[in-house]
């Protein structure tokens, strides 16, 4: 009986303002992975992602890199990358306000730049393997909501937006973040410098 | 684990622990909004009337994932008002780890940003 009455204490809605703890089920939070999507666009495959590489491989999957090569005269790109919220474990409500940025230093090492843009739609990456990649711009992309700009201009005071939002249930969310580098003459052979690229989004 | 507790003005209260969801938040009948950490009150708002236009809650869980690595969670409440046309609220950002800081509208830390409401919080202005 007296084990009874405990739980009766601890559980009783009347009490209100009470500073017992409440005992109950913990309530996990929703589980989001950042989606590195590639294929062609009617079969498109999408990895979780935690780190990667760009670079000048067919449709640009995250594996075995193709380097880009230093160009002679003007730019050669990486094949872009799309990346994208995927929801494997719902929010209670909804997830929103997805937003992207970088540091805002360039640290990729001389002559090369990144560029991105937004995309409603995804359209897998086109190029010469192993030589250069499409540029990113509309044309190349019919996907995106605008012309790409310098990746680098995102900072935490200056976040890039992605609309799109995701009800209680799992799935991609979001438009996606398109990212491509562009090389020119005056970059060096080997491994460029790593980027620390930040997503955040909020959940109810 | 950070989870809330709702108290409405009839001494009734609801939990997040319990498998209720901010959507089913009577938003209207509030008397406090707690934020609960470990079993131990982290934060508690008040709600009840105070003669100014009445406060109206916010409340987000805000995810931040980085590349190398770096995950952190931070629970927002708070309220927001309107007082002679202007749009007043307060925030406060409550970490898993302990801090609590507070906010309002200014952008502070890279964290510190207007949420983007639902249609259920429609009394946000």
């Amino acid at each position: 009986m007296l084990i009874f009455q405990i739980l009766r204490l601890f559980r009783s809605p009347k009490l209100g303002l009470e500073l017992l703890a409440h005992l109950g089920l913990a309530m996990p939070v929703a589980t989001v992975q950042i989606s590195r999507l590639t294929g062609t666009n009617a079969a498109i495959a999408a990895c979780s992602v935690s780190s990667g590489s760009i670079h000048a491989g067919t449709q640009d999957a995250n594996t075995s890199p193709s380097r880009i090569p230093v160009p002679t005269s003007g730019s050669n790109y990486s094949f872009w990358v799309s990346l994208q919220l995927y929801c494997t474990a719902s929010p209670d409500n909804a997830l929103n306000n997805i937003r992207f940025y970088t540091d805002g230093g360039n640290s990729l090492g001389t002559g090369i730049t990144g560029l991105i843009s937004v995309a409603s739609g995804y359209a897998s990456a086109v190029g010469t393997a192993g030589s250069s990649g499409s540029l990113l711009n509309v044309t190349n992309h019919p996907g995106l909501t605008g012309p790409a700009s310098n990746l680098f201009l995102y900072t935490s005071g200056c976040q890039l937006t992605l609309a799109g939002s995701l009800g209680p249930t799992t799935g991609s969310f979001g438009n996606r973040a398109v990212l491509q580098l562009s090389v020119d003459t005056t970059a060096s052979a080997g491994n460029s410098g790593a980027e620390t690229l930040t997503f955040t989004w909020d959940e109810s | 684990m950070i989870t809330w507790i709702a108290h409405y003005q009839d001494g009734t209260s609801i939990a997040q622990a319990d498998g209720f969801t901010y959507k089913d938040i009577r938003r209207d009948e509030l008397r406090a909004f707690d934020l609960w950490r470990n079993g131990t009150l982290a934060l508690r708002i008040d709600f009840r009337d105070d003669g100014l236009p009445p406060k109206r809650l916010i409340w987000r869980i805000r995810h931040r994932w980085q590349n190398n690595g770096s995950q952190l969670e931070i629970h927002l409440a708070g309220w927001q008002r309107t007082i002679n046309g202007c749009n007043v609220q307060t925030i406060a950002y409550v970490f898993d780890d302990g801090p609590i800081l507070l906010g309002g509208q200014f952008v502070e830390q890279d964290f510190m940003y207007n949420i983007q409401p639902f249609e259920f919080e429609k009394d946000l202005v």
